[in-house]
């Protein structure tokens, strides 16, 4: 599989991964050999410094983004020249982009000592600087009808006077800060022009990294080696943007996504969602970002695996800042990701490409990248959600060249959550999706150390759970160890991920026959068929010591629609149970000939 | 201490990585001319891995007349010596 663009971003953050990046750059460029190409694009490099090592890297960026760039690049240093008098081969070219590789290195006021703003001419240095550009602009705009995407001045990281340098008139970075301002400013009316913010990439990545004074010496690089991982990353983000391939939409998970803990578990008032723990900062910290992209236009979808009452509840929990008419859809059903995400990819009418589907489950992220190549998935750590936000922002998915007022409005236009289903017209395989996972379950009698984790299995499972009674350790200890009663325990792992152990059931013998009194599962392994393994399990135990079915001690709680959801598609009772003893009829189970696991006995 | 040998190995895996070929086998008399891709950026990448790999840095007038890869052991075996 080639890198996505998430697994090469990781990369780009540290001067550690960056050198480990640029040293595999050749593995990432063959990597991406078979790409789907969505578009081409001609671009245009003007020099200010060497533009080799750029021109490398923005094809490969671009490339990831499914856009084959051809690129002509120009003479060393000659980007005035270039752009003044164009060489017939830069015209015959016909770019689709033209990037002007300029940076402080370019800026020809600079040192002497005297004040930028009034000089001998009549015109300050920042004048003079600003109407190089404002002449370059001029002749692109009138010799190309192209974009002309222009670098604006990274600062020097160096001071000769110190503070002085940003605080007087004849600093650099003073200089600097107000040539941007006005580039910037000059630039809106220019329709072809845009520039783009060195300043502000550099200062993201430190001016120590940014520049390397022996790249400039020895390899006339303008920007370190180092760092140009990061600007390559940046003008592809750029130029994907304004060639429309932008994301359009991200689609959230909820639980342990926008709050702490699993809502349908812990209840409203059990999330971590709020200034009163790290955590649940952390999760407002994350919404926060949420609201600013849904604010800049980009549409927010909900896909969760929850009873839609309780989605809709973590929302409207008194802390949580994204309401349910941030959403242009929510998605809360029990269905496989990919069956959800393809109905809200009809109801938004987007091609797949502007998704972004971000969860902290990794089979989640596994099954819509594999049933969806197309959309680009963000996989979470919900150890970290101090890292979400960059985690979502990092990516540059959702750059905007020229936010409209449509972009602003367009939530306002979807405001209302459409939460009713859609028909399901996927045709993916999700027992397909399950078994290519190598899951293995392991079902046996607890050991005496697992005790404590089926006590807390047992006393803290809401949706999955027969009944809801909690019990002490002694009772799970008598479950686990008297003659007349069973428990099995059930631990999970897939190629994925390993679960631990997710499930018990247990009860005892009455008679002639066995009665259930526990079974609870945690969420983690909802919809991984693992309940069915361990019915068969204890069928195969109980029958051993009781030829007939079983019973189950049911009862409904406020939570365990869930349980009572798959007992129903379990072939064990029909929606009408009631709350008491319910005699299971072990034939009428529905239980798929083939599990997607190997189910090994312990 | 390290060898010869020792540097000349470590080499070998930063040039597998940076010209993504496996199989790659270098020697102390190989040069840019034994390798296809070896072109000045390449040659950055090279160099700048090493100083990563071996935490060295290389002064300008050391790494300009680099002819092949028996001088750069030899250089990288002086500065991880020192």
């Amino acid at each position: 599989m080639s890198p996505t663009q998430t697994e090469m971003i990781p990369l780009l953050w540290t001067v550690k991964d960056r050198g480990i990046f640029m040293a595999s750059l050749q593995q990432f460029e063959e990597s991406l050999k078979h790409k789907t190409i969505i578009t081409g694009c001609k671009i245009a490099i003007l020099s200010g410094s060497t533009t080799s090592l750029v021109s490398r890297l923005l094809k490969l960026f671009l490339l990831n983004n499914g856009i084959k760039a051809e690129i002509l690049e120009g003479h060393f240093g000659n980007f005035f020249i270039d752009a003044m008098n164009p060489s017939a081969e830069l015209i015959a070219f016909e770019p689709d982009v033209i990037y002007i590789h300029s940076s402080r290195v370019n800026l020809k006021s600079f040192g002497n000592l005297r004040s930028f703003e009034a000089s001998d001419d009549g015109h300050s240095l920042v004048d003079n600087e600003v109407s190089q550009s404002l002449k370059i602009w001029k002749s692109l705009s009138d010799k190309f009808d192209c974009w002309v995407i222009h670098n604006n001045f990274d600062l020097s990281p160096e001071s000769p006077l110190g503070n002085s340098e940003a605080t007087e008139d004849f600093g650099h970075n003073y200089a600097t800060t107000e040539i941007n301002r006005r580039l910037v400013s000059e630039s809106k009316n220019f329709a072809q022009v845009l520039i783009h913010d060195l300043n502000s990439l550099s200062a993201s990545i430190g001016l120590d990294e940014w520049w390397s004074s022996r790249d400039w010496i020895q390899y006339g690089l303008a920007v370190s080696t180092m760092a140009h991982p990061r600007l390559g990353f940046s003008l592809a983000s750029v130029i994907t943007s304004v060639l429309g391939e932008s994301k359009k939409c991200l689609v959230l998970d909820f639980d342990n996504t926008l709050w702490g803990g699993v809502i349908g578990e812990v209840g409203i008032n059990g999330i971590e969602l709020g200034p009163d723990s790290s955590r649940g900062k952390a999760f407002l910290e994350f919404q926060l970002t949420i609201k600013d992209l849904a604010s800049r236009g980009v549409l927010i979808a909900g896909c969760t695996k929850n009873e839609m009452k309780n989605a809709l509840s973590g929302l409207n929990h008194p802390n949580s800042i994204l309401k349910p008419e941030d959403f242009a859809v929510i998605e809360a059903s029990w269905d496989p990701k990919p069956i959800a995400i393809r109905r809200i990819i009809e109801n938004l009418n987007f091609g797949m490409r502007a998704f972004v589907f971000v969860d902290d489950s990794k089979i989640e992220v596994h099954s819509v990248k594999t049933e969806f190549p197309e959309i680009e998935t963000i996989l979470l750590d919900s150890k970290f959600p101090e890292k979400y936000s960059s985690m979502v922002l990092r990516p540059r998915y959702f750059e905007s060249f020229k936010l409209t007022k449509e972009d602003i409005s367009r939530k306002g236009t979807q405001a209302t959550p459409r939460v009713k289903k859609l028909k399901n017209a996927s045709t993916y395989d999700h027992m397909q999706m399950l078994k290519d996972l190598n899951a293995v379950a392991t079902i046996g009698r607890p050991t005496s150390d697992q005790l404590e984790r089926v006590l807390q299995l047992v006393n803290k499972t809401n949706q999955f759970n027969l009944n809801g009674i909690r019990r002490t350790p002694l009772e799970i200890k008598k479950f686990a160890e008297d003659a007349d009663s069973l428990v099995l325990v059930g631990e999970f792992k897939d190629d994925l991920t390993n679960y631990g152990l997710t499930t018990v059931i247990g009860g005892r013998f009455e008679g002639g026959s066995f009665k259930v009194e526990i079974w609870v599962m945690s969420c983690r392994t909802f919809d991984r068929y693992l309940e069915h393994a361990m019915l068969l399990a204890l069928r195969s135990e109980i029958a051993i010591e009781s030829a007939n079915g079983f019973s189950l001690d049911f009862k409904r709680t406020a939570r365990n629609d869930y349980f009572v959801g798959t007992g129903v598609a379990l072939g064990l009772f029909d929606k009408s149970i009631t709350d008491g003893t319910c005699q299971v009829d072990g034939k009428m189970m529905v239980i798929p000939s083939e599990l997607p696991m190997k189910v090994v006995s312990r | 201490m390290k060898s010869s040998e020792d540097v000349l190995n470590s080499c070998n895996e930063i040039f597998r990585t940076v010209f993504s070929d496996t199989t790659l086998s270098i020697n102390v008399a190989t040069s840019a001319s034994d390798i296809a891709d070896w072109d000045s950026l390449a040659q950055i990448r090279l160099l700048m891995a090493m100083e990563q790999t071996f935490e060295i840095q290389f002064a300008l007038d050391e790494v300009e007349d680099l002819q092949n890869v028996g001088e750069i052991v030899e250089l990288i075996l002086v500065k991880v010596n020192q």
